[in-house]
């Protein structure tokens, strides 16, 4: 009885509403009210909705297929000589295409930046895992710049109930407080992007980044928009061929040691990107890169998924570098190891890797594995991992 | 905020799901907070140097109306001029001042300096404070009678689509439109689509992809010969035309859809086969504000020749220092004076009657040619830069030639061909009624499909997003 009194009171104070709204308060002017909007509604609903579902055909019917992506993934372009975007776009291209193979083998993922793509070699992986007996199809999930707070952002990938283990291999970068400004619209989920966000740091730029980050995880089209552009230029200038090589530099790109690095560099300023997300794992307990990684594991451990953390070998030689100058990373390892620990994933500490990091001939830069480096950690990953496994 | 951010697509979907369920009052009143909020996602700030200049020169409309005496009347109006035109002296002028001041005084001998107060440019302000100078003008001749409702007046100032970069409105020309306007007219929305998609097509795809050339060459053209210097030149001036009346369609567009009509702003300036032609038809709204509020009440060209001639320089001083507070603007509105000025004295003589057998290419090109001259003086960050420029554009065998050129890619030349072609057939088809028959003769749903096909092409080509050009100004 009050809840028929509330709805007439409503429903009165929106007719009187409409009617009063335009010159004078009749019957016939609230019938004219409400055809009008109808009518409005009605082309709205056929310019508007009509578009965007004609706009979501062509993005995820036709140009988002799989057949499209079984077609392009293999004529990705290399690394060298492209823009950021499409470096980034073109990874979780590759990552999207091996998401949506249809094989039923249970699957290990190696996830995290780009010492990953550079640093890990799955075929290596996967045949020592086969040589023990251990029946899993290793898949390469890395992309440059991948930060910690990321992995719930790619949750679709990374917990797909195929993946029975997920080996995330952190740096010392990792946990920063801020998000990728280039990765937004390419590596994204709005809902869990918001979860990761608290209240007090939306601003302007969050609005963007959150009004951007949605298109691109709707449509497929959006998010891969400059791949498809740069493929549709290489076929037509003839350019358009498979892809060398699976990491970013050539395999026969030689051991470098750089010779500057015996001279320490100083700190760069805080305010460097680079620098601050250094500064944030290292200084800061709470950030996105940590929250991120709680909340992953959470989401894993319900998803039934193990996972393993551990830190990516860095060279010794980084710290002399700007970016790490002053960083220990023994304190970014421990809180990583209690996250991990407290949230039932397996950590690995950096002292095993340590005959590696130690080498300078096993690195390219300050983050990034050359082949030696990768053949020997990949060998020293797989014995790992097959030990993890068969306990 | 830029029309081609994600906010502002989001920013467009709420108004328009809004506005379905607003009579026309609801809607002007809600028109003008989404305005304001569009200004003020943009800069927060700047947004209440908006509201004081509405609610001075909506008050000052009232009182200049209200004044039986002629001279109350004048009063009013020169109040309302200083206000309007000390907004402008201070938020865009005021650096560029005080360091000609300085240099002025430094060059004297003077030890004094005034201090630069580096205060960051309301984005649109050239826009709003000439539209409100346009309406105080119109209501002191009596053209026009003064809005008695200061939102019907706010609407009118801070309408989003123009209210950043033009075009620039008069009063006689939209507040009437504000007492019988429909938004989500069928056929407006046609129209208001398509504008849109020309606009972002214009603007993303062919304005965006050219500028990474055009910037590389007017960034450091000591590194360029010639041939890449005319090419980056010829560039620009079809980059520019993209990106401003690429603007100028979305904003029409997104009027049409909400029922109200904005005035065009460009008719196929590159057609043009004299200097004072292309003005007839390039920035249209600007350069006729400036001939009714300007040239004309100086004395325009009805009086002596010498009369006429300063009238002209004052018009183009302003008219160049109006796109920016820099020599190189002055430089380039000086360019166009000399030449519309030469251009009016020849019109005067038998000789030039003579020379009508002339067919239009030649005029055509000939026009582009002078035009694209002068856009190295809008585009070069100085007048050295710019001096550079054109001594490697006039002096071609004075160095390598070709250096440089191979940054001109095949995609460049490819832009720029589908420009002339589209910039042609438009003009080709302007009296036809092409649009029409297409949108009376085929079903809905193919529109609306051929529109999410072009919005996708839009999408992969864009070229990597760069703010419009006129947003400066």
């Amino acid at each position: 009885m009050k809840g028929d009194f509330v709805t007439l009171l409503i429903a009165f104070v929106l007719i009187r509403y409409f009617s009063v709204a335009e010159s004078g308060s009749n019957l016939i002017n609230y019938i004219f009210i409400m055809k009008t909007i109808r009518e409005r509604l009605l082309i709205f609903s056929q310019y508007f909705l009509g578009f965007l579902i004609f706009f979501w055909i062509i993005s995820e019917i036709f140009i988002g297929s799989d057949w499209v992506f079984h077609r392009l993934d293999p004529l990705r372009p290399t690394f060298i000589g492209i823009d950021m975007p499409i470096q980034v776009q073109k990874q979780i291209y590759h990552i999207e295409k091996l998401f949506r193979e249809p094989d039923s083998q249970a699957r290990i993922i190696f996830v995290g930046s780009s010492s990953v793509v550079n640093g890990v070699d799955v075929g290596r992986i996967g045949n020592i895992l086969s040589a023990e007996s251990i029946d899993y199809r290793p898949l390469n999930y890395g992309a440059i710049g991948l930060y910690a707070y990321e992995l719930p952002l790619l949750k679709k990938y990374l917990l797909d109930q195929r993946n029975e283990w997920v080996v995330y291999l952190y740096n010392t970068f990792s946990f920063g407080d801020t998000f990728h400004p280039q990765a937004i619209r390419i590596r994204w989920n709005t809902s869990e992007a918001l979860r990761l966000a608290n209240h007090s740091r939306i601003g302007a730029a969050e609005i963007t980044h959150f009004s951007s980050g949605i298109f691109s995880e709707v449509f497929t089209l959006i998010r891969y928009s400059n791949f498809y552009e740069e493929c549709f230029r290489r076929f037509i200038s003839n350019r358009l061929k498979p892809t060398p090589y699976e990491w970013d530099y050539p395999a026969e790109d030689p051991p470098v040691t750089i010779k500057d690095l015996s001279v320490a560099q100083g700190p760069a300023p805080s305010e460097d990107f680079m620098r601050s997300l250094y500064l944030d794992s290292f200084l800061k307990n709470e950030t996105i890169g940590y929250t991120g990684l709680r909340r992953f594991l959470e989401l894993a451990r319900q998803a039934g998924i193990k996972v393993i953390v551990a830190p990516i070998p860095e060279p010794d030689m980084a710290v002399m570098y700007p970016w790490k100058n002053g960083i220990d990373e023994r304190v970014i390892d421990e809180k990583v190891r209690s996250i991990a620990e407290n949230n039932g994933a397996v950590f690995i500490g950096r002292s095993e890797t340590e005959y590696i990091e130690k080498q300078s001939s096993n690195f390219r830069d300050h983050v990034h594995a050359n082949w030696v480096g990768r053949n020997e950690y990949s060998d020293w990953l797989a014995g790992r991992i097959a030990g993890v496994i068969g306990k | 905020m830029s029309f081609l951010s994600s906010e502002f697509i989001f920013f467009l979907g709420i108004f328009l799901m809004t506005a379905i369920f607003l009579n026309r009052h609801q809607l002007i009143l809600f028109i003008t907070l989404a305005s304001y909020l569009f200004y003020s996602l943009g800069s927060l700030p700047h947004l209440f140097l908006l509201l004081i200049s509405t609610v001075v020169n909506f008050y000052a409309g009232i009182a200049i109306a209200a004044s039986l005496s002629r001279n109350r009347k004048k009063l009013y109006l020169t109040l309302s001029l200083l206000f309007n035109l000390g907004l402008l002296a201070t938020f865009k002028y005021a650096d560029f001042l005080a360091a000609n001041f300085n240099n002025m005084f430094s060059l004297l001998g003077m030890t004094y300096t005034l201090p630069q107060p580096h205060i960051l440019l309301p984005i649109g302000i050239s826009y709003f404070t000439f539209v409100s100078l346009g309406y105080s003008i119109d209501i002191y001749r009596g053209e026009f009678k003064p809005v008695t409702n200061i939102i019907d007046f706010s609407c009118f100032i801070s309408f989003f689509p123009k209210l950043v970069a033009g075009p620039i409105v008069r009063a006689k020309e939209f507040l009437p439109q504000l007492k019988d306007f429909r938004p989500f007219n069928r056929q407006n929305m046609d129209t208001g689509f398509g504008l849109i998609l020309i606009g972002f097509f214009k603007k993303a795809v062919i304005a965006d992809n050219i500028s990474p050339f055009v910037d590389k060459v007017y960034g450091d053209p000591s590194q360029f010969g010639s041939a890449a210097c005319w090419l980056a030149t010829i560039s620009f001036a079809v980059q520019l035309y993209c990106d401003f009346s690429g603007y100028i369609d979305i904003a029409r567009g997104l009027s049409k859809i909400i029922g109200l009509e904005l005035p065009h702003n460009f008719r196929w300036p590159y057609l043009s086969e004299s200097v004072r032609d292309f003005w007839r038809r390039w920035h249209m709204t600007l350069s006729f504000w400036i001939r009714d509020y300007l040239y004309i009440p100086l004395g325009g060209s009805r009086c002596s020749r010498p009369r006429m001639l300063i009238n002209l320089f004052i018009t183009w001083f302003a008219m160049g220092l109006w796109h920016g507070a820099s020599w190189t603007y002055v430089a380039w509105g000086l360019y166009h004076g000399i030449i519309v000025s030469f251009e009016h004295m020849m019109s005067n003589l038998k000789f030039t009657s003579r020379l009508a057998f002339i067919p239009a290419l030649p005029k055509i090109l000939l026009t582009f040619l002078l035009v694209t001259f002068g856009w190295v003086l809008f585009r070069a960050s100085d007048l050295t830069s710019a001096a550079l420029i054109f001594k490697k554009m006039i002096f071609i065998g004075s160095g390598d030639l070709l250096q440089g050129v191979s940054e001109f890619q095949k995609l460049n030349a490819a832009l720029l061909s589908v420009s002339i072609v589209m910039h042609y057939f438009a003009y080709r088809v302007r009296d036809s009624n092409i649009p029409g028959l297409i949108f009376t003769k085929t079903h809905w749903v193919v529109r609306v499909a051929s529109y999410a096909l072009m919005a996708a092409f839009i999408v992969i080509f864009s070229g990597k997003a760069a703010n419009f050009i006129y947003f400066q100004f």
